[in-house]
């Protein structure tokens, strides 16, 4: 899954199928589900929510969390903000819980940038920003500082901008360089300078 | 539980506290529940129910460390490490529960101090594994992850420091 935040949709597809073929038990069809979503398999995320929510009709983490952030995913791979926005209105009661390191925050303030609504994506990541101890060292709580960066770059705040962009490469200097979200956040922070 | 219902579980536990006033289980089970739910305040008052009840088991340290670190309480998740180390207290997760408190507080040489620690032992080896591949991935060194899950999933060794 990290590879779909990352930006490698490639690897994200291979690794999901390739976790589904060791097994399919616990959280890792979920997991494979949304790193799908995220890969832009729209077809092998809706697939896997679909049998997810035949086999767990009555699981919470499953109808209240996993199911509406999937597919809020997919509905950001249809280009649909609001209805990515309005399927995680039904998470928002356990968006800080433990069932998935604060991801459907993430996946709502990217909704809010697509939206280019600056101040409510701001928010969203100054969220996961606000809860180290919740999010812990998943990527999401790194990329959390870049994306707030656009969110401030979105609202026309460019030393807010710029000091959340430097945060997050300082964060990962001694990243991979061809990671596809850090050459994107490399050029855009530099069209801020 | 088997179904996922985890409200209705709630109130399970809830009424098996009330049946069951010294038992320290359904205090244990009703902090994981609020963790889940993201209601830590909640979750830290039944965690620390639970250790009162029940100071020789290790699971009471590890939901009580964790719910403080999930508000943030650093110095207190600490604490509550330190009072299981006193008690000679060890579990997977406590050890899990000491890297991700080095992680949050900057301390690589702590990290590197648990994982040097565990060597050779195949269980906490292994959790601690974990965390340092997660941990990799937050600074977006990617490589590092990737050869370490694939070793992981053909259970094959390899010799890079990741496996």
């Amino acid at each position: 899954m990290n590879e779909g935040y990352f930006g490698d949709a490639r690897q994200a597809r291979a690794d999901a199928r390739e976790a589904l073929r060791l097994t399919s038990k616990g959280t890792v069809p979920m997991w494979a589900a949304q790193a799908l979503a995220l890969a832009g398999d729209v077809t092998g995320a809706e697939k896997l929510a679909d049998e997810l929510n035949r086999q767990l009709p009555l699981d919470t983490s499953v109808q209240k969390y996993w199911l509406p952030m999937i597919r809020a995913n997919v509905a950001l791979d249809l280009h649909n903000p609001d209805k990515a926005i309005d399927l995680l209105r039904i998470v928002s009661p356990y968006e800080l819980g433990t069932f998935g390191f604060l991801n459907p925050i993430y996946t709502r303030g990217q909704a809010y940038l697509v939206q280019r609504n600056g101040s409510a994506a701001a928010a969203e990541f100054q969220k996961i920003i606000d809860h180290p101890g919740i999010v812990w060292a998943v990527p999401l709580g790194a990329l959390a500082h870049l994306q707030l960066g656009r969110a401030y770059a979105l609202q026309g705040d460019t030393a807010k901008a710029r000091a959340a962009y430097q945060y997050f490469l300082r964060l990962w200097k001694d990243a991979d360089p061809d990671i596809p979200i850090l050459i994107a956040a490399k050029t855009e922070y530099a069209k801020l300078q | 539980m088997g179904t996922g219902e985890l409200e209705k579980a709630s109130q399970v536990y809830e009424l098996w506290q009330q049946t069951y006033p010294r038992d320290w289980v359904p205090y244990n089970n009703l902090a994981t529940l609020n963790a889940a739910f993201g209601k830590y305040e909640e979750a830290l008052e039944e965690a620390r129910q639970a250790l009162r009840l029940e100071p020789e088991n290790q699971d009471n340290y590890v939901v009580a460390s964790f719910s403080y670190f999930s508000l943030n309480r650093v110095d207190e998740a600490a604490a509550v490490v330190k009072q299981a180390e006193e008690r000679k207290l060890e579990s997977e997760e406590l050890l899990g529960i000491r890297y991700q408190l080095a992680f949050l507080r900057g301390d690589e040489r702590e990290m590197d101090r648990l994982v040097a620690s565990v060597a050779g032992k195949p269980g906490a080896e292994s959790s601690l594994w974990f965390c340092e591949v997660v941990a990799a991935a937050y600074q977006g060194r990617r490589t590092e992850e990737q050869v370490a899950w694939t070793c992981a999933a053909r259970r094959r060794s390899c010799r890079t420091k990741w496996c």
